[in-house]
């Protein structure tokens, strides 16, 4: 039977995992915009740089897969809509970012989880960089 | 000074986007507890979770990271082991595949829209899933009392 109670109880669990999850969503994201801030992000993101022509991506792509890894979706896409990429190139972005983003504090969700975020982390972008030079070997 | 405020404002909007997925969430876990909705859905996804060897009661987990994102995943699951015993093997089972596929919706619509082919998208991201959550779950042994659940009273 759904009654009043179901609904206080489901809106209950919701208020009370999302405190949970609080408590490392927010330290974490204070200290990846502490990241960016400082310009040590783009210092990794220029030594990644040869590892692009592998997958048949610009050098400039580089911070846009960086700031994807780890700031989230949104960082990546708001660098790619700065730099001049082709439909092929697009997609294979599109595929390892989908794949792989927002490693830092996803990784702190899984490890909430009791789950090694190592292992989270080594699956995501190994499998982010084959997709990506798969598909640039099939359709680029 | 502005930048703080600025931060604190984006904090709390990210806070707010994942409030308005969760809590609604939330309730229709509730919803189909109470309905027994929940043993229909879980019994139409056991193949899937026999295939995966999870237990009976995590594989739903899955569906709703899958669909709805890794963190309201993470929060299904989170729950789950407040009402069920879920062994800890099926929780890394369900990690591993979520990792790579969740959300599958929302980031898939994203792309699309800057101009992706989400043919490929889809079937790199559920591909990388099921290989490594195969894999896994294949080299991975259970142990005795895995896959074997006590339901636990609500306090």
């Amino acid at each position: 039977m759904v009654t009043f109670d179901t609904i206080k109880r489901g809106f209950k669990n919701g208020i009370d995992t999302l405190i949970e999850l609080s408590k490392i969503l927010v330290p974490v994201y204070i200290a990846v915009e502490i990241l960016s801030v400082s310009g040590l992000l783009n210092i990794l993101a220029e030594f990644f740089k040869p590892v692009m022509s592998i997958l048949g991506l610009p050098g400039e792509a580089s911070l846009v897969i960086i700031l994807g890894y780890f700031l989230g979706t949104y960082a990546g896409l708001g660098a790619l809509a700065a730099i001049d990429l082709n439909g092929i190139q697009i997609t294979t972005i599109a595929i390892m970012l989908s794949i792989s983003h927002s490693l830092i504090s996803e990784s702190a969700i899984v490890k909430k989880l009791g789950v090694s975020a190592g292992a989270s982390i080594a699956v995501r972008v190994s499998f982010s960089i084959l997709a990506g030079f798969l598909h640039y070997r099939i359709f680029g | 000074m502005g930048g703080i405020l600025d931060l604190l404002i984006n904090l709390l909007g990210f806070l707010w986007s994942i409030a308005k997925v969760l809590i609604p969430i939330m309730i229709v876990i509730e919803i189909f507890k109470d309905t027994k909705l929940i043993d229909k859905i879980s019994d139409y996804f056991n193949p899937v979770s026999k295939f995966f060897t999870l237990s009976k009661t995590s594989g739903i987990s899955l569906l709703f990271g899958m669909f709805f994102g890794l963190t309201i995943g993470a929060g299904a699951i989170l729950q789950s082991i407040k009402d069920y015993d879920v062994d800890k093997r099926s929780i890394f089972l369900i990690s591993m595949f979520l990792s790579p596929c969740h959300a599958i919706f929302e980031d898939t619509f994203i792309m699309w829209s800057v101009g992706a082919n989400i043919f490929p998208l889809l079937v790199a991201r559920l591909g990388s899933a099921i290989i490594v959550t195969f894999i896994l779950s294949r080299l991975i042994k259970k142990e005795p009392g895995d896959g074997i659940e006590v339901i636990r009273g609500r306090d």
